[in-house]
């Protein structure tokens, strides 16, 4: 059998971190800093307090690789990300108690729950801002395959359909943040997420290209 | 096995965890189709996180991997160990299921060796070889061939020189014009410089740069037809 000069797979990398690699944990890293770094601005995190979330992520990451259960033919990706967001809850209850950040604290309510208000910060971002370069799974091609896609949703599908992919918000995070009801947001989400499906399959098969989707 | 599509959302964005992230990820990967809606999530989600996802560079992952083994406790020097690697890891043996291992730099061996063979080349003379009308520079005591042509007019003579490290370009360019010399090579990496010299001049300019402060060194080469 040939040798395949593949990176190693972020699973093969957590189970050397298991065993306290730290040339793997490095890579891993390398790999992560910047889609975790993305979640945290994302969810309206400043850049210092945002990399300290993805720093606590790090450290989970480096603590916990031992207790990572890989299932075929589902990436570590998934199980990485909840421990991005898990840092992203915890930081925003440490910002809330110890009161240093007044406006980042408004994230809470009176329960303590997350309530969504960072999300506002996004309502001026701009998808056509293309200025980063790629960094993720997508290919060129397919992404203006997707472009298409997403051109075909309202702003407010796209946002709803953004809270929820990104953000990791559930319907009541998102109505709390737009300030739609409930079932508004429910609609939404059924919506964008059926349509989206229905492209995005196309774009993977190739049978679609462009922005101009029927 | 229920899986719904909450469930693939919440298991794509990252907000599951615990006994329903375990549940969600057996249930996706014993089923193709849920195997294929996730992987639609996560093309989605990825397109749509890109925006917000900033440019970092390799100093800057160091720098975090780094922050993170210091606030682990992860000894300093084993910390250290993880500077030099520039991440580049390829699967030796993926397939037969034994440890990746980190990619060598074979280019660099290649490299080095193209080098090696380029001044073997040259100095076996293969450049005289395509100027055999130029003069060649050999060695005033084994007629050696070491040097041929490289801008050296014919008849003129070759002095391998050490200039003064305190000598000053003024200095320098008022004793080479003094002694009819122009310099055609250097500095080498050991500070040799390469002067040419009129043949009926090389004498004189021996002795002038022999009898100065301003030359720590010199060497006659003398130039023969090839």
């Amino acid at each position: 059998m040939s040798r395949h000069a593949l990176p190693p797979t972020d699973a093969e990398l957590l189970a050397h971190i298991a065993k306290q690699d730290v040339q793997a944990f490095t890579a891993l890293v390398g790999r992560y800093q910047s889609p975790f770094l993305g979640m945290a601005l994302f969810h309206g995190l400043g850049r210092a307090d945002g990399e300290e979330a993805v720093n606590d992520a790090f450290m989970k990451i480096w603590r916990s690789a031992d207790k990572y259960v890989q299932q075929e033919n589902v990436p570590a990706k998934f199980w990485l990300r909840s421990l991005m967001r898990y840092a992203l809850l915890d930081k925003f209850r440490s910002i809330k108690a110890t009161h240093e950040n007044e406006q980042s604290a408004t994230h809470f309510d009176e329960s303590g729950e997350f309530d969504g208000d960072g999300f506002e910060v996004l309502a001026d971002t701009e998808w056509t801002d293309m200025s980063v370069p790629e960094q993720n799974m997508l290919g060129l091609e397919k992404r203006d395959c997707f472009d298409g896609c997403l051109s075909e949703l309202s702003a407010a599908h796209r946002k709803t359909l953004e809270l929820l992919l990104v953000g990791g918000q559930s319907e009541d995070d998102i109505a709390a943040a737009t300030g739609q009801s409930l079932g508004t947001v429910k609609s939404r989400k059924h919506y964008a997420v059926g349509k989206m499906q229905n492209c995005v399959a196309h774009c993977v098969d190739g049978s679609k290209g462009g922005a101009n989707h029927g | 096995m229920n899986i719904s599509k909450d469930d693939l959302i919440d298991f794509v964005s990252g907000s599951l965890g615990g006994a329903d992230f375990a549940r969600v990820s057996l249930a996706v990967s014993q089923d193709s189709n849920l195997q294929n809606e996730v992987a639609a999530l996560e093309m989605l989600r990825s397109r749509l996180a890109l925006p917000h996802e900033p440019v970092l560079t390799d100093k800057d992952n160091e720098a975090a991997a780094l922050r993170a083994l210091s606030g682990l406790g992860v000894p300093h020097e084993l910390a250290a160990a993880s500077e030099p690697q520039r991440t580049r890891y390829v699967p030796t043996t993926h397939e037969n299921g034994k440890a990746w291992k980190p990619k060598k730099m074979r280019w660099l061996y290649g490299a080095f060796a193209a080098q090696t063979l380029c001044l073997l080349w040259l100095a076996a003379g293969m450049l005289p070889s395509l100027q055999k009308d130029k003069p060649v520079l050999v060695s005033a005591a084994d007629s050696e061939v070491l040097y041929r042509g490289m801008g050296v007019p014919a008849g003129h003579v070759v002095l391998v020189v050490n200039f003064a490290p305190d000598a000053s370009e003024k200095q320098l360019r008022g004793l080479l014009l003094d002694a009819g010399a122009i310099i055609v090579f250097g500095p080498s990496q050991l500070g040799e410089y390469r002067i040419s010299v009129a043949g009926n001049l090389a004498d004189a300019a021996l002795q002038k740069l022999q009898g100065t402060a301003l030359v720590e060194g010199v060497k006659t080469f003398a130039l023969a037809k090839p």
